[in-house]
């Protein structure tokens, strides 16, 4: 130590992890925060498990990740004791763990039937997810962090030394700052913190491209396969909320099957049009595809070109990363429309054929009739608005999820596999063709639509790893990201809804997904590249309207495409943006999804911070101030007498 | 340790250089004016040892030894050269006085004029070698090195900033008498007792040292105290050779 700087630097230990935020909805406030204004300070207390917490002060809990659920399960109890408990909890710590536990039981935030009240269907008790804990809708009275690798053994090191020391001061404490704006304007719903300005709502942007691209002001008026797949997950701590097989290597496969589509000629020449449609918020409340179904019903400059007529058919691909056994089950409401409906079954078994001399030969099932409707998806918003859509939903599941991690911070790229992805891919792709087709399209055609296996790993690399993360070549040749590691929670809406989105608002996996569908759907793709001259630089906009700027980055100027590849905003269309700011929409009499729809919010925060000292009794302190006093009063009164002693000698003398 | 404690440690440190500013010096123009002046030449001497050692800082341990020897003689050495500034100083407010007719200098103007350069010897010490360290002690942590778990690192150097700020004002009274009166033995006690002082503060190197350390450096403090307050007794006993310069001690001082 060199100087006053690095004592500080000694005393004070930042460390790492990943908050639980104050989010709110219509009936009031769900997730973590910190109490009051102030910053919540107690020292570091271990507990193996979650029944052997006994607290006799305020303490910082450090627990094991596997304790989580059962300690907040504790806290549930309606006994006396579980309220003196959690009063007397500051702040909760998770370790990070080797997953280690949940490979055993799985573990997930939401709950087990996830978005149950949204489900089409009366039977909101079926057990979807049954690893579900549904801790993700808990509202807790303090912060929760869950910790890095590196931060977890130094926080184990403090709270052992807290041990060691039995509990007496001076002891190791940890420092939350998790204050919420929500709570400093005492506003604990979404329509009262919408109305002082202390939260924003969840939101994104979706994006949806077509292929070949169209003719937006004047449409051809040929019936729409639309496509769908999620770009958004959530967990307990939404910085870490990967979704790698849930939703998003349904979307991986989508991207991978687009680019094979892109390779092939002749689209244009086929009887249907196809529709791509990546939505984000789907796990707030279905606010992606419900806003975008009422995009379409007014018509908006966002879905020029669609309208909700024209789209024939809807492929949903779900969570397919974990299908081991190479069976993909097709999943449907009794309701849709038999013969189109069964068309899409007989295009992903067509497709299924097609591969049958492939390493993976893909089998394609239809789920089985005992479950009750179609599974927690976005097509449940189109069902809603018209029960008799021809949509169907691909998942890794038949009866029950695969996926032991739904919505938690383990369903990361240890929990899908490549290789399901691609050829998930591939039957999406060739499915796709024969749907645009009519179904007529032969097996050799067919079999030339092959999807790029590197592709796949690339983008899994680029999405759910730290290394290379957002950095990595495929996303910088299209785009600059803002942050190397992205989480894929949806985040707030941070623009006007109608304004022409602007990128710097935009997060990076949305920008992703519509610069690499606008350059895998570039109208004359192939031909371009032999004239590659032609195309104008751009940075954001380009001179004619009908083209769009695509891979514009920090290290070179985007060219001007023709491309149908729009953003979409996703918002809970329970809200509306007035010159006052967002509001509260009322309620229109028949929309049952937004009678459920808890429209959320996210409180406004100023920072986040966690950090350790060690820290002395309030005792000490006041004794070292009486000690301090006390010599100065001694001081002075011995001084004073000295002088009068001093005087009265020289007097006498 | 948040700012009940660190108004603790600077009162601890501080608190008696306080009342003696507001009893002694505070009234008197010409003594503040010692106490800063006394306080610059510290510095002084700070920066010529600071100069001579950085090549060969930080350094191991055993390079305290040397350093801590170099630095109380080159202290000692700037307080020679103070004590002759003085004597030039005294002799022309003497001349001066006597010009505008009014008293010169007598036994306890001398006193306090020892007294204040003492002062701002120890408050400059304070300043640097434990008010800044006290810094951090205002905010919510606390801390503790490990070769001495007994106390948090701030009240260490409260206590000895303190110590040395009792040492430093009280040597300086000792170290004027010897110099004017040619009293051999007070004017060796002034720089071997500045220098056992430092050289005992190496205890608290020891691992637990800071027990011992802290006490000794007071005690040091203490019988400096206690030497020069006998000096002043003696002087302001039943002596006759300076009872005529005594006489004015009602009237307001000439300072």
């Amino acid at each position: 130590m060199r100087s006053v700087p690095d004592l500080e630097n000694a005393m004070y230990q930042s460390l790492q992890g990943y908050p639980c935020v104050r989010l709110l909805n219509v009936t009031g406030e769900l997730g973590c925060a910190n109490p009051g204004r102030t910053k919540a300070i107690a020292p570091i207390q271990r507990f193996q498990d979650a029944n052997s917490v006994q607290l006799s002060a305020p303490r910082t809990l450090l627990l094991p990740s596997s304790a989580l659920v059962g300690f907040l399960k504790r806290l549930e109890e309606a006994d006396g004791s579980s309220s003196s408990l959690e009063q007397q909890v500051a702040g909760l710590l998770i370790e990070y763990d080797n997953l280690s536990f949940p490979e055993v039981a799985g573990f997930s935030a939401d709950s087990i039937f996830p978005q149950a009240e949204f489900a089409p269907y009366d039977t909101k008790s079926y057990q979807w997810n049954p690893t579900g804990s549904g801790i993700m809708y808990r509202r807790l009275n303090f912060p929760v962090f869950l910790l890095h690798k590196n931060s977890t053994d130094d926080v184990q090191a403090l709270a052992a030394k807290n041990e060691r020391v039995g509990f007496k001061y001076p002891l190791n404490v940890a420092e939350f700052n998790a204050v919420m704006r929500t709570t400093k304007a005492g506003t604990h719903t979404t329509e009262s913190c919408l109305r002082e300005n202390s939260c924003l709502p969840l939101g994104g942007y979706s994006v949806w491209s077509a292929l070949p691209a169209m003719n937006v002001s004047s449409p051809t008026g040929k019936p729409i396969v639309l496509a769908i797949a999620s770009m958004d997950s959530s967990s307990f701590f939404h910085d870490v909320a990967p979704g790698a097989d849930s939703p998003l290597s349904g979307m991986l496969a989508l991207l991978a099957a687009v680019d094979a589509l892109a390779e092939m000629g002749g689209l244009e020449t086929l009887k249907k049009q196809l529709v791509f449609l990546v939505l984000t918020g789907e796990s707030f409340g279905y606010l992606g595809s419900r806003q975008f179904l009422a995009q379409l019903k007014s018509d908006s400059n966002f879905v020029m070109g669609l309208n909700a007529t024209s789209i024939y058919q809807v492929l949903e691909v779900g969570s397919i990363g974990q299908a081991y056994d190479s069976t993909f089950y097709v999943h449907k409401q009794a309701s849709a429309a038999t013969t189109p409906t069964l068309q899409i079954l007989n295009a992903l078994k067509a497709a299924a054929v097609s591969l049958k001399d492939s390493t993976s030969k893909p089998q394609v099932k239809p789920a089985s009739p005992s479950n009750p409707g179609i599974p927690p998806s976005s097509l449940m918003s189109f069902v809603h608005k018209d029960p008799t859509t021809a949509g169907v939903v691909l998942e890794e599941f038949d009866t029950i999820f695969k996926n032991k991690f739904y919505h938690s911070q383990y369903d990361d790229a240890s929990n899908i596999n490549v290789e399901v992805i691609a050829s998930a891919a591939s039957l999406v792709a060739r499915a796709l063709y024969m749907l645009a087709s009519d179904n007529t399209a032969d097996t050799t055609i067919l079999k030339s639509i092959q999807v790029n296996v590197s592709l796949v790993e690339a983008m899994v690399g680029c999405l759910f790893h730290q290394e290379p993360g957002m950095t990595c070549e495929l996303v910088k040749s299209l785009m600059t990201p803002s942050q190397g590691f992205t989480t894929h929670y949806v985040g707030v809406f941070q623009q006007e809804p109608s304004a022409i989105p602007d990128p710097y608002y935009i997060e990076d996996t949305s920008r992703f997904v519509w610069n690499f569908l606008a350059d895998r759907t570039e109208l004359n793709r192939k031909e371009w590249k032999k004239f590659s001259a032609q195309n104008e630089e751009c940075t954001d906009a380009c001179k004619n309207p009908e083209e769009v700027c695509v891979a514009s980055t920090a290290d070179h100027k985007g060219r001007c495409i023709v491309s149908t590849t729009r953003y979409v905003p996703a918002f809970s269309p329970r809200l509306g943006y007035e010159s006052s700011g967002w509001q509260l929409l009322p309620l229109e009499t028949g929309d049952t999804m937004g009678a459920a729809d808890p429209v959320y919010t996210e409180s406004f925060w100023s920072t986040i911070g966690l950090q350790v000292y060690l820290q002395e009794s309030s005792w000490f302190d006041e004794m070292v101030l009486f000690l301090g006093v006390s010599i100065t009063a001694f001081s002075f009164f011995a001084i004073i007498c000295t002088k009068a002693v001093f005087q009265k000698r020289l007097k006498r003398a | 340790m948040t700012e009940v404690g660190g108004t603790g440690y600077a009162l601890i440190a501080l608190g008696p250089a306080f009342s003696l500013f507001l009893t002694v010096i505070a009234s008197k123009p010409f003594l503040i004016l010692t106490v800063l002046g006394s306080a610059m030449m510290w510095l002084v001497s700070l920066i010529a040892c600071a100069i001579l050692w950085r090549a060969f800082l930080p350094g191991a341990v055993w390079t305290f030894l040397p350093l801590l020897i170099t630095v109380v003689g080159i202290q000692e050495a700037v307080r020679l050269y103070y004590w002759c500034l003085y004597l030039k100083v005294e002799h022309f407010l003497n001349k001066l006085a006597a010009k505008v007719s009014k008293p010169q200098l007598v036994a306890t103007d001398k006193i306090q004029i020892a007294i204040a350069s003492g002062l701002g010897h120890g408050i400059a010490h304070s300043v640097f070698f434990c008010l800044s360290l006290l810094t951090p002690a205002f905010g919510p942590a606390t801390y503790y090195i490990d070769s001495c778990v007994h106390m948090p690192l701030f009240l260490v150097a409260a206590f000895m900033g303190l110590g040395f700020l009792l040492l430093h004002t009280f040597s300086m009274v000792i170290a004027f008498n010897a110099l004017a009166g040619d009293k051999h033995f007070h004017q060796l006690f002034v720089p071997v007792m500045h220098l056992c002082a430092s050289l005992l503060t190496m205890v608290n190197l020891l691992p637990g040292g800071c027990i011992a350390g802290v006490p000794m450096t007071l005690i040091c403090a203490v019988v400096t105290l206690a030497v020069a307050g006998k000096i002043v007794w003696d002087k302001t006993g039943t002596g006759s050779a300076e009872l005529g310069n005594l006489q004015r001690v009602h009237s307001s001082s000439s300072l």
